[in-house]
Protein backbone atom coordinates (compact mmCIF):
# COMPACT_ATOMS: atom_id res chain seq x y z
CA UNK A 1 0.00 0.00 0.00
CA UNK A 2 2.85 2.35 0.92
CA UNK A 3 4.52 1.45 -2.34
CA UNK A 4 1.44 2.40 -4.37
CA UNK A 5 1.15 5.76 -2.62
CA UNK A 6 4.84 6.40 -3.13
CA UNK A 7 4.58 5.60 -6.84
CA UNK A 8 1.56 7.89 -7.26
CA UNK A 9 3.39 10.71 -5.50
CA UNK A 10 6.44 10.09 -7.63
CA UNK A 11 4.50 10.64 -10.88
CA UNK A 12 1.74 12.97 -9.70
CA UNK A 13 3.93 15.75 -8.31
CA UNK A 14 6.02 16.23 -11.51
CA UNK A 15 2.85 15.93 -13.64
CA UNK A 16 1.07 18.65 -11.65
CA UNK A 17 4.19 20.82 -11.85
CA UNK A 18 4.38 20.43 -15.64
CA UNK A 19 0.64 21.14 -15.99
CA UNK A 20 1.02 24.28 -13.88
CA UNK A 21 3.87 25.50 -16.09
CA UNK A 22 1.80 24.86 -19.25
CA UNK A 23 -1.20 26.72 -17.78
CA UNK A 24 0.97 29.68 -16.77
CA UNK A 25 2.57 29.68 -20.22
CA UNK A 26 -0.85 29.65 -21.87
CA UNK A 27 -2.20 32.43 -19.64
CA UNK A 28 0.81 34.63 -20.43
CA UNK A 29 0.24 34.20 -24.17
CA UNK A 30 3.19 31.92 -24.81
CA UNK A 31 1.15 29.29 -26.64
CA UNK A 32 -0.30 31.65 -29.26
CA UNK A 33 1.03 30.97 -32.74
CA UNK A 34 3.84 33.46 -33.23
CA UNK A 35 4.92 35.31 -36.35
CA UNK A 36 8.42 35.93 -35.04
CA UNK A 37 10.02 39.27 -34.40
CA UNK A 38 10.00 41.65 -37.33
CA UNK A 39 12.31 44.19 -35.75
CA UNK A 40 11.60 47.76 -34.86
CA UNK A 41 9.17 49.91 -36.80
CA UNK A 42 10.87 52.28 -39.22
CA UNK A 43 9.54 54.92 -41.59
CA UNK A 44 10.13 55.72 -45.26
CA UNK A 45 13.21 57.93 -45.82
CA UNK A 46 14.62 56.88 -42.44
CA UNK A 47 18.31 55.96 -42.41
CA UNK A 48 18.82 52.33 -41.37
CA UNK A 49 22.36 51.61 -40.17
CA UNK A 50 23.38 47.97 -40.59
CA UNK A 51 26.69 46.21 -40.04
CA UNK A 52 28.00 46.76 -43.57
CA UNK A 53 25.27 48.80 -45.24
CA UNK A 54 23.27 51.94 -44.77
CA UNK A 55 19.81 51.81 -46.34
CA UNK A 56 17.14 54.42 -46.94
CA UNK A 57 13.91 52.90 -48.28
CA UNK A 58 11.92 55.36 -50.39
CA UNK A 59 8.79 53.65 -51.72
CA UNK A 60 7.05 50.51 -52.96
CA UNK A 61 5.26 50.23 -56.32
CA UNK A 62 3.50 47.48 -58.21
CA UNK A 63 4.89 47.66 -61.75
CA UNK A 64 3.89 45.71 -64.86
CA UNK A 65 6.06 43.12 -66.60
CA UNK A 66 8.57 44.27 -69.17
CA UNK A 67 7.37 46.35 -72.11
CA UNK A 68 8.84 43.90 -74.58
CA UNK A 69 6.87 41.00 -73.09
CA UNK A 70 3.49 41.92 -71.52
CA UNK A 71 2.94 38.29 -70.53
CA UNK A 72 5.64 38.58 -67.87
CA UNK A 73 4.19 38.87 -64.35
CA UNK A 74 4.23 42.19 -62.50
CA UNK A 75 6.73 42.97 -59.78
CA UNK A 76 6.74 44.65 -56.43
CA UNK A 77 9.40 47.33 -56.79
CA UNK A 78 11.18 48.62 -53.68
CA UNK A 79 13.13 51.83 -54.34
CA UNK A 80 15.99 52.49 -51.95
CA UNK A 81 19.34 54.15 -51.50
CA UNK A 82 22.16 51.81 -50.46
CA UNK A 83 25.59 52.79 -49.18
CA UNK A 84 28.28 50.17 -48.63
CA UNK A 85 30.24 50.79 -45.42
CA UNK A 86 33.08 48.27 -45.87
CA UNK A 87 36.75 49.06 -46.35
CA UNK A 88 37.13 47.66 -49.88
CA UNK A 89 34.86 47.77 -52.94
CA UNK A 90 32.47 44.85 -53.13
CA UNK A 91 30.81 43.15 -56.07
CA UNK A 92 27.06 43.51 -55.64
CA UNK A 93 24.16 44.29 -53.35
CA UNK A 94 23.32 41.59 -50.78
CA UNK A 95 19.82 40.79 -52.06
CA UNK A 96 18.69 39.01 -48.89
CA UNK A 97 18.91 42.24 -46.89
CA UNK A 98 15.44 43.32 -48.00
CA UNK A 99 12.21 41.29 -48.17
CA UNK A 100 8.50 42.00 -48.59
CA UNK A 101 5.41 40.72 -46.79
CA UNK A 102 1.79 41.58 -46.17
CA UNK A 103 1.21 43.95 -43.29
CA UNK A 104 -0.16 41.10 -41.19
CA UNK A 105 3.17 39.35 -41.53
CA UNK A 106 1.90 36.79 -44.05
CA UNK A 107 3.54 36.02 -47.39
CA UNK A 108 2.39 37.91 -50.49
CA UNK A 109 3.42 35.23 -52.95
CA UNK A 110 6.29 37.20 -54.45
CA UNK A 111 9.60 35.58 -55.24
CA UNK A 112 11.96 35.73 -52.27
CA UNK A 113 15.01 37.16 -54.00
CA UNK A 114 14.64 40.32 -56.04
CA UNK A 115 16.38 41.35 -59.22
CA UNK A 116 18.45 44.46 -58.64
CA UNK A 117 18.47 47.38 -61.04
CA UNK A 118 20.74 50.39 -60.91
CA UNK A 119 21.96 52.95 -63.41
CA UNK A 120 25.43 51.64 -62.48
CA UNK A 121 27.14 48.40 -63.31
CA UNK A 122 27.56 46.02 -60.41
CA UNK A 123 29.99 47.11 -57.75
CA UNK A 124 29.72 49.16 -54.57
CA UNK A 125 32.46 51.42 -53.31
CA UNK A 126 32.98 52.34 -49.64
CA UNK A 127 30.69 55.20 -48.57
CA UNK A 128 29.45 55.92 -52.10
CA UNK A 129 25.62 55.75 -52.18
CA UNK A 130 23.68 54.23 -55.07
CA UNK A 131 19.99 54.38 -55.91
CA UNK A 132 18.58 50.89 -56.47
CA UNK A 133 15.32 49.26 -57.49
CA UNK A 134 14.64 45.79 -56.13
CA UNK A 135 12.00 43.96 -58.19
CA UNK A 136 10.23 41.05 -56.47
CA UNK A 137 8.35 39.15 -59.18
CA UNK A 138 4.70 38.65 -58.17
CA UNK A 139 3.18 35.99 -60.46
CA UNK A 140 -0.27 36.02 -58.82
CA UNK A 141 -0.61 39.68 -58.00
CA UNK A 142 -4.29 40.39 -57.24
CA UNK A 143 -6.33 42.73 -59.40
CA UNK A 144 -6.83 44.87 -56.32
CA UNK A 145 -3.53 44.84 -54.44
CA UNK A 146 -3.25 45.63 -50.73
CA UNK A 147 -3.02 49.31 -49.88
CA UNK A 148 0.01 48.75 -47.66
CA UNK A 149 2.87 46.24 -47.76
CA UNK A 150 5.59 45.49 -45.25
CA UNK A 151 9.27 45.82 -46.17
CA UNK A 152 11.57 43.75 -43.96
CA UNK A 153 15.20 44.72 -43.42
CA UNK A 154 17.71 42.10 -42.30
CA UNK A 155 21.24 42.64 -41.02
CA UNK A 156 24.37 40.52 -41.39
CA UNK A 157 26.89 39.25 -38.87
CA UNK A 158 30.48 38.15 -39.25
CA UNK A 159 30.74 34.39 -38.83
CA UNK A 160 34.14 32.91 -38.12
CA UNK A 161 34.71 29.44 -39.57
CA UNK A 162 38.21 29.10 -37.98
CA UNK A 163 39.74 27.74 -41.20
CA UNK A 164 39.44 30.53 -43.74
CA UNK A 165 38.55 34.20 -43.59
CA UNK A 166 35.33 34.95 -41.71
CA UNK A 167 32.15 35.30 -43.82
CA UNK A 168 29.25 37.71 -43.58
CA UNK A 169 25.99 35.82 -43.12
CA UNK A 170 22.43 37.10 -43.11
CA UNK A 171 20.55 37.09 -39.83
CA UNK A 172 17.18 35.34 -40.23
CA UNK A 173 15.31 37.76 -37.96
CA UNK A 174 14.68 41.23 -39.41
CA UNK A 175 16.07 44.21 -37.54
CA UNK A 176 13.43 46.61 -38.86
CA UNK A 177 10.19 46.71 -40.83
CA UNK A 178 8.46 49.47 -42.73
CA UNK A 179 4.74 49.49 -43.57
CA UNK A 180 4.59 51.48 -46.80
CA UNK A 181 1.71 52.49 -49.07
CA UNK A 182 1.68 50.46 -52.28
CA UNK A 183 1.20 52.44 -55.49
CA UNK A 184 -0.26 50.39 -58.36
CA UNK A 185 1.45 51.50 -61.60
CA UNK A 186 -0.02 48.80 -63.85
CA UNK B 1 72.41 -5.95 -19.49
CA UNK B 2 69.10 -4.73 -21.01
CA UNK B 3 67.02 -7.08 -23.08
CA UNK B 4 66.52 -6.21 -26.81
CA UNK B 5 62.77 -5.66 -26.21
CA UNK B 6 63.46 -2.98 -23.52
CA UNK B 7 65.85 -1.13 -25.86
CA UNK B 8 63.32 -1.30 -28.72
CA UNK B 9 60.54 0.08 -26.51
CA UNK B 10 62.74 3.00 -25.42
CA UNK B 11 63.59 3.78 -29.05
CA UNK B 12 59.95 3.70 -30.12
CA UNK B 13 59.01 6.02 -27.23
CA UNK B 14 61.77 8.46 -28.21
CA UNK B 15 60.63 8.33 -31.82
CA UNK B 16 57.05 9.08 -30.83
CA UNK B 17 58.17 12.04 -28.70
CA UNK B 18 60.30 13.35 -31.56
CA UNK B 19 57.32 13.04 -33.94
CA UNK B 20 55.07 14.91 -31.50
CA UNK B 21 57.73 17.63 -31.10
CA UNK B 22 57.96 17.99 -34.89
CA UNK B 23 54.18 18.23 -35.20
CA UNK B 24 54.09 20.87 -32.47
CA UNK B 25 56.79 22.81 -34.34
CA UNK B 26 54.80 22.62 -37.58
CA UNK B 27 51.66 23.87 -35.79
CA UNK B 28 53.61 26.74 -34.23
CA UNK B 29 55.17 27.76 -37.57
CA UNK B 30 51.77 27.56 -39.30
CA UNK B 31 50.16 29.70 -36.64
CA UNK B 32 52.88 32.37 -36.85
CA UNK B 33 53.47 32.45 -40.60
CA UNK B 34 51.19 34.75 -42.62
CA UNK B 35 48.84 33.07 -45.10
CA UNK B 36 50.69 33.49 -48.43
CA UNK B 37 47.42 33.63 -50.35
CA UNK B 38 46.24 36.78 -48.55
CA UNK B 39 48.88 38.15 -46.19
CA UNK B 40 51.85 37.97 -48.49
CA UNK B 41 54.76 40.32 -48.01
CA UNK B 42 55.47 42.92 -50.61
CA UNK B 43 58.43 44.99 -51.62
CA UNK B 44 56.75 48.31 -52.31
CA UNK B 45 58.24 50.80 -54.75
CA UNK B 46 57.01 54.36 -54.16
CA UNK B 47 57.00 56.44 -57.32
CA UNK B 48 55.46 59.65 -58.61
CA UNK B 49 53.39 60.44 -61.68
CA UNK B 50 55.36 59.71 -64.86
CA UNK B 51 57.93 57.41 -63.18
CA UNK B 52 58.10 53.70 -63.94
CA UNK B 53 57.76 51.10 -61.18
CA UNK B 54 58.28 47.35 -61.34
CA UNK B 55 55.70 44.65 -60.63
CA UNK B 56 56.07 40.95 -61.46
CA UNK B 57 56.64 40.72 -65.24
CA UNK B 58 55.78 44.33 -65.99
CA UNK B 59 56.81 47.96 -65.67
CA UNK B 60 53.94 50.34 -64.87
CA UNK B 61 53.44 54.08 -64.61
CA UNK B 62 50.73 56.70 -64.22
CA UNK B 63 50.70 59.27 -67.00
CA UNK B 64 47.92 61.65 -65.83
CA UNK B 65 45.32 62.22 -63.10
CA UNK B 66 42.11 64.25 -63.44
CA UNK B 67 39.08 64.80 -61.23
CA UNK B 68 35.54 65.16 -62.53
CA UNK B 69 31.90 64.59 -61.63
CA UNK B 70 30.88 63.25 -65.02
CA UNK B 71 32.50 60.80 -67.44
CA UNK B 72 31.46 59.03 -70.62
CA UNK B 73 33.04 56.04 -72.29
CA UNK B 74 31.64 56.32 -75.80
CA UNK B 75 29.77 58.94 -77.72
CA UNK B 76 26.77 56.58 -77.88
CA UNK B 77 26.13 56.28 -74.14
CA UNK B 78 24.92 58.79 -71.58
CA UNK B 79 27.53 60.28 -69.27
CA UNK B 80 27.77 58.74 -65.83
CA UNK B 81 27.44 61.39 -63.13
CA UNK B 82 28.39 61.21 -59.48
CA UNK B 83 27.58 63.22 -56.39
CA UNK B 84 31.08 62.43 -55.07
CA UNK B 85 34.22 62.52 -57.28
CA UNK B 86 35.53 60.48 -60.18
CA UNK B 87 39.32 60.10 -60.05
CA UNK B 88 40.39 59.41 -63.65
CA UNK B 89 43.88 57.92 -63.90
CA UNK B 90 45.60 57.07 -67.18
CA UNK B 91 48.18 54.32 -66.89
CA UNK B 92 50.67 52.48 -69.04
CA UNK B 93 52.21 49.02 -68.65
CA UNK B 94 55.08 47.27 -70.47
CA UNK B 95 54.79 43.52 -70.08
CA UNK B 96 57.89 41.31 -70.12
CA UNK B 97 58.14 37.47 -69.87
CA UNK B 98 54.58 36.38 -69.03
CA UNK B 99 51.05 37.62 -69.61
CA UNK B 100 49.84 40.02 -66.89
CA UNK B 101 46.17 40.57 -65.94
CA UNK B 102 46.35 43.70 -63.74
CA UNK B 103 43.53 42.45 -61.49
CA UNK B 104 44.83 44.04 -58.29
CA UNK B 105 44.82 47.70 -59.10
CA UNK B 106 43.16 49.92 -56.48
CA UNK B 107 42.98 53.50 -55.34
CA UNK B 108 44.11 53.53 -51.71
CA UNK B 109 43.02 56.43 -49.50
CA UNK B 110 44.77 57.98 -46.50
CA UNK B 111 42.26 56.33 -44.14
CA UNK B 112 42.96 52.84 -45.56
CA UNK B 113 39.98 52.36 -47.87
CA UNK B 114 40.51 50.53 -51.18
CA UNK B 115 38.53 51.51 -54.26
CA UNK B 116 38.43 49.27 -57.31
CA UNK B 117 37.98 50.77 -60.77
CA UNK B 118 34.32 51.36 -61.70
CA UNK B 119 33.14 48.43 -63.86
CA UNK B 120 31.12 50.91 -65.92
CA UNK B 121 34.38 51.77 -67.71
CA UNK B 122 35.74 48.24 -68.06
CA UNK B 123 36.58 48.69 -71.75
CA UNK B 124 39.05 51.42 -70.79
CA UNK B 125 40.91 49.54 -68.05
CA UNK B 126 44.25 47.77 -68.19
CA UNK B 127 43.47 44.22 -69.30
CA UNK B 128 45.31 40.96 -69.96
CA UNK B 129 48.44 41.84 -71.90
CA UNK B 130 50.85 39.34 -73.49
CA UNK B 131 54.62 39.65 -73.13
CA UNK B 132 56.35 42.09 -75.45
CA UNK B 133 53.40 44.48 -75.57
CA UNK B 134 52.67 47.84 -73.99
CA UNK B 135 49.10 48.62 -72.91
CA UNK B 136 47.62 52.01 -72.16
CA UNK B 137 44.40 52.29 -70.17
CA UNK B 138 42.24 54.54 -68.04
CA UNK B 139 41.02 53.64 -64.56
CA UNK B 140 38.00 55.51 -63.17
CA UNK B 141 37.46 55.44 -59.40
CA UNK B 142 34.41 56.82 -57.61
CA UNK B 143 35.52 58.21 -54.26
CA UNK B 144 33.97 60.42 -51.57
CA UNK B 145 35.40 63.89 -52.12
CA UNK B 146 36.89 64.11 -48.61
CA UNK B 147 38.98 60.99 -49.30
CA UNK B 148 40.55 62.24 -52.55
CA UNK B 149 43.51 64.18 -51.02
CA UNK B 150 46.65 62.03 -50.60
CA UNK B 151 45.12 59.07 -52.44
CA UNK B 152 47.55 56.63 -54.05
CA UNK B 153 47.24 54.19 -56.93
CA UNK B 154 48.38 50.72 -55.88
CA UNK B 155 49.55 48.15 -58.43
CA UNK B 156 49.40 45.26 -55.99
CA UNK B 157 50.84 41.78 -56.50
CA UNK B 158 48.65 38.83 -57.53
CA UNK B 159 50.15 36.63 -54.83
CA UNK B 160 53.43 35.40 -53.43
CA UNK B 161 55.18 32.52 -51.71
CA UNK B 162 56.11 32.69 -48.03
CA UNK B 163 59.83 32.94 -48.76
CA UNK B 164 59.86 35.82 -51.27
CA UNK B 165 58.69 39.40 -51.37
CA UNK B 166 56.17 40.26 -54.09
CA UNK B 167 56.86 43.34 -56.17
CA UNK B 168 54.22 46.07 -55.88
CA UNK B 169 54.04 49.75 -56.76
CA UNK B 170 52.48 52.73 -54.97
CA UNK B 171 51.97 55.90 -56.99
CA UNK B 172 51.41 59.19 -55.20
CA UNK B 173 48.70 60.85 -57.30
CA UNK B 174 49.64 64.34 -55.97
CA UNK B 175 46.03 65.13 -55.07
CA UNK B 176 45.03 67.68 -52.46
CA UNK B 177 42.00 69.75 -51.55
CA UNK B 178 42.91 72.38 -54.15
CA UNK B 179 43.10 69.97 -57.12
CA UNK B 180 40.51 71.30 -59.58
CA UNK B 181 37.43 69.23 -60.39
CA UNK B 182 36.55 69.47 -64.08
CA UNK B 183 32.85 69.83 -64.91
CA UNK B 184 33.03 67.11 -67.55
CA UNK B 185 31.85 64.93 -69.00
CA UNK B 186 35.35 63.60 -69.56
CA UNK B 187 35.68 61.33 -72.57
CA UNK B 188 37.17 57.98 -71.44
CA UNK B 189 39.09 56.28 -74.25
CA UNK B 190 39.15 52.52 -74.69
CA UNK B 191 42.33 50.67 -73.75
CA UNK B 192 44.95 50.26 -76.47
CA UNK B 193 47.83 47.82 -76.93
CA UNK B 194 50.93 47.98 -79.12
CA UNK B 195 54.19 46.10 -79.49
CA UNK B 196 56.84 47.44 -77.14
CA UNK B 197 59.56 49.11 -79.25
Amino acid sequence: MTDVRGTVRLWLVPAVAVLLVVVLLGLSGGLRSGRGSQGRTAAAAEQLDLARWQLVVHSVELVPGEDYDPTLPPSLRVALRATFLGERSTYGFERGLVGVQGTGGGPLGTEEEPSVTSVRSDGFDPDVPQELELDFTWPKAPATPPAVVRVLVHDERLKDNYLFDADWVLQPTPVAHLDLPLTDQR
Amino acid sequence: MRSPSTTGSRWSRSGLLALLACLALVVAITAQTPDPSTDYRRRWADVGIGSWGEVENASVRVTSVRLTRSAVQSTYSDPLRTEVTFVVVTVEARVRQHQVYFDNLTLHTADDRDYEPRPDFIAAELAATPPGFTRAGTEVFEVPTARVPSAQLWFDADGAAFDVYALAVRVDLALDATTPVEPGPLQIEETTVRATP
